[in-house]
């Protein structure tokens, strides 16, 4: 399966890339996610697949664009 | 009184009159300060109809307790007067030295009255004031004005200054500071500018009182240790506000071609990965442990000191896309003292306008040069430069032709980088927000996107528009500190009460504060319904493009997706309900003697009947 991803802001820091396309071995959560790309939880997180906002615990699946920012709360 | 130096400084341009007053502990703790200070002084100082680029308009200056105390993010000062772009009160806060020297010179507020016959800047230290003649920069754009009265009174001292932008009283024309320091985006500058005052100089000496000054120390500097681990740990300021770009274009809120668009392929050449990348320097505020002020070279090899906002603005809402040329156009805002996010909407709505044929003219979007040349045009009100000049509410007005549907302001400000057209909850926040439409009060979006359903109309928005409002417009324009460590490094609230304890011996709660928040909003609204006593609920809505299905995206996430009238109408309904304010917007009288306001209703009945 494969997905895109975009990591926004500082977590580029963890990630060490901002843009890709990457392959999981089948369905896994937001915060699965996560851990695979090695992003710390130290503040909260945002993960918006398909343009919606979505909870650490829901699934992320094949073709989806994930886009995980930190949660931005504006200038 | 600990925590206030309790003392006002009065100064009269025209004659040349200072005077010294004080305040009790009661205003004190009713206004608590910067905001506050100023809306109550507006309120009882100014006659509705002034004209805000008279001399009988006030500019104040005014800091808050926390102010300029070694303690997370505290060097900010608040500007206000009424405003010459919108007509209502009118206020922005800024970074600058002017906070704690103004404290140290033993003042919390600086009114400045009347005009002065030629142009002037004024020197204060301590409690001695000079007016001097300013010959020698007007004219000049502020970073040279800065570097020269650097150049006379060293790098250490409080300086607010205005470009030509202000000089020549373009109603969008700022208050600068420092580097890239600027504040009042409803055209403080111009008031500013119309009392043919250059620059306030303050130096102070003395000591600010505090309780428990060994305590607020050792809390302070600590916090602003630990405030800077945060940032170092997580790498916040390596995008600062910057990273924001990236995230509106993918969720389809980033403002594109006036905001007709909400994402563009190209956004990725001026986001915040391109512009850390680009950085040459950072600059920030004073008493600030997480600068975000990500400074790279324009087009011309000027440091030009960016934000999200400005990428947004004058980026993204004019299609330009060359990272340097964005930088000019800053740079030149800067210098010339403009509003980054009002000038990008003026020309915007100016390329927009052109582009419908309600106008001649050859700007199109995404034309760098021209923009840069309309945007120094506007700084001198040179031939159409007069007509931008006037900010896209008047433009509209003159230019008819139902332009007024996209002229993207909210009464009468310019709407900053959000492209709300299918984001309800955050349309709100800009629709009522004190000042007109600005992101400071209510930032409500990501937790629209991401926490609510984004096309639903449910109270819980409104509620977090009001609390938001009460957090940044109130508490942190109050007791006046950057909130940014609470809002990006998650720096806990429940901090301020504790330093606000620690420097005025009292013994608030977030309760209390709240409470001063929504006394303060009121006030506000009282103040702009005093100015234009026909008001009703009107005054509270966006453009009325966002409203319209023929400006719904064609592709991508939110096509064919709008805001609806009836239900905003009902979100409107939930915000007045939770401020228990009347239908047409404005305060009842039992909410605003709730809030300890009976000397402001018999004003304010004088003009309109309050329920
Ligand atoms: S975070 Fe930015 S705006 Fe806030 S005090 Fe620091 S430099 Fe100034």
């Amino acid at each position: 399966m494969k997905i895109s991803v975009k990591v926004i802001g500082y977590l580029t820091k963890d990630t060490g890339f901002s843009e890709r396309e990457i392959e999981i071995p089948g369905e896994i959560t937001a915060d699965e996610l996560l851990s695979i790309l090695n992003i710390k939880k130290n503040l909260p997180i945002l993960v918006v697949r398909n343009g919606r906002g979505i909870k650490l615990k829901e699934k992320i699946g094949d073709g989806d664009r994930i886009v995980i920012s930190p949660f931005f709360s504006g200038g | 009184m600990y925590g206030w130096t309790g003392n006002i400084l009065r100064i009269n341009l025209s004659s040349k009159r200072i005077n010294k007053e004080t305040f009790d502990e009661e205003f004190a703790k009713k206004w608590v300060g910067g905001r506050g200070f100023a809306i109550k002084i507006l309120w009882d100082e100014l006659k509705p109809g002034v004209d805000p680029l008279g001399p009988e308009n006030k500019l104040i200056v005014a800091v808050g307790p926390i102010a300029g105390i070694p303690a997370p993010n505290t060097g900010k000062t608040v500007v206000a007067a009424k405003s010459p772009l919108t007509g209502g009160y009118g206020d922005g806060n800024l970074g600058t030295r002017v906070t704690e020297h103004l404290r140290k010179a033993g003042f919390d507020v600086l009114i400045i009255e009347g005009k002065a016959e030629k142009p002037t800047y004024i020197y204060i230290e301590d409690d001695k004031v000079e007016f001097l003649p300013a010959d020698e920069i007007w004219g000049k754009g502020s970073y040279e004005t800065l570097d020269w009265l650097y150049d006379k009174y060293g790098r250490a001292i409080g300086i607010l200054t205005i470009g030509q932008g202000g000089e020549n009283k373009v109603l969008y024309a700022m208050i600068r500071s420092m580097e890239g320091r600027a504040g009042g985006r409803p055209g403080m500058g111009a008031v500013m500018g119309s009392k043919n005052l250059k620059a306030i100089v303050v130096k102070g000496t003395g000591k600010i009182p505090i309780a428990e000054p060994e305590e607020i120390r050792k809390i302070g500097l600590e916090d602003l240790k630990k405030v800077g681990e945060i940032d170092k740990k997580t790498g916040w300021s390596i995008q600062g506000t910057t990273g924001v770009l990236a995230w509106c274009n993918e969720v389809a809120a980033l403002p594109v071609r006036n905001m007709r668009k909400t994402h563009h392929k190209d956004a990725w050449k001026i986001d915040g990965e391109r512009l850390s990348k680009a950085r040459v320097a950072t600059y920030g505020c004073p008493n600030c442990t997480m600068r975000c002020g990500i400074t790279i070279l324009d087009k011309e090899g000027h440091k030009a000191e960016m934000d999200y906002e400005n990428i947004g603005m004058l980026g993204s809402n004019l299609e330009i896309f060359d990272l340097a040329q964005v930088g000019s156009l800053n740079y030149m805002c800067d210098d010339f003292g403009l509003d980054t996010i009002s000038t990008g909407g003026v020309l915007a709505f100016y390329a927009d306008a052109i582009d419908q044929g309600a106008i001649d003219g050859d700007f199109k979007f995404g034309d760098a040069e021209k923009a840069k040349e309309l945007l120094r045009k506007a700084a001198f009100r040179d031939g159409i430069g007069d007509f931008l000049a006037q900010g896209t509410l008047r433009m509209a007005k003159k230019i008819g032709k139902g332009s007024e549907a996209y002229a993207m302001h909210v009464k009468g400000l310019e709407i900053s980088a959000y492209n709300c057209k299918y984001v309800p909850g955050m349309a709100l926040a800009f629709a009522t927000s004190a000042i007109g439409a600005h992101h400071k009060e209510a930032w409500v979006i990501t937790f629209e996107i991401n926490e609510t359903e984004r096309g639903s109309y449910g109270k819980e928005k409104a509620e977090k528009v009001v609390q938001l409002q009460r957090i940044r417009g109130g508490l942190f324009e109050f007791i006046v500190a950057c909130r940014f460590p609470w809002i990006e490094l998650g720096w806990d609230l429940d901090h301020y009460p504790v330093y606000f304890n620690k420097i005025t011996g009292l013994n608030w709660g977030l309760e209390d504060f709240w409470k001063v928040a929504d006394r303060i909003y009121a006030l506000i609204r009282a103040f702009w319904v005093r100015e234009f006593p026909n008001w009703d609920r009107q005054w509270d809505y966006p453009p009325k493009i966002w409203f319209d299905p023929s400006n719904a995206d064609k592709e991508g996430l939110i096509a064919g997706k709008i805001l609806e009238l009836d239900k905003y109408d009902k979100l409107l309904d939930y915000y007045y309900e939770i401020r228990n304010w009347d239908k047409r917007g404005i305060p009842k009288k039992e909410t605003m003697v709730g809030l300890g306001l009976e000397e402001e209703v018999k004003e304010l009945e004088k003009y309109v009947k309050l329920e």
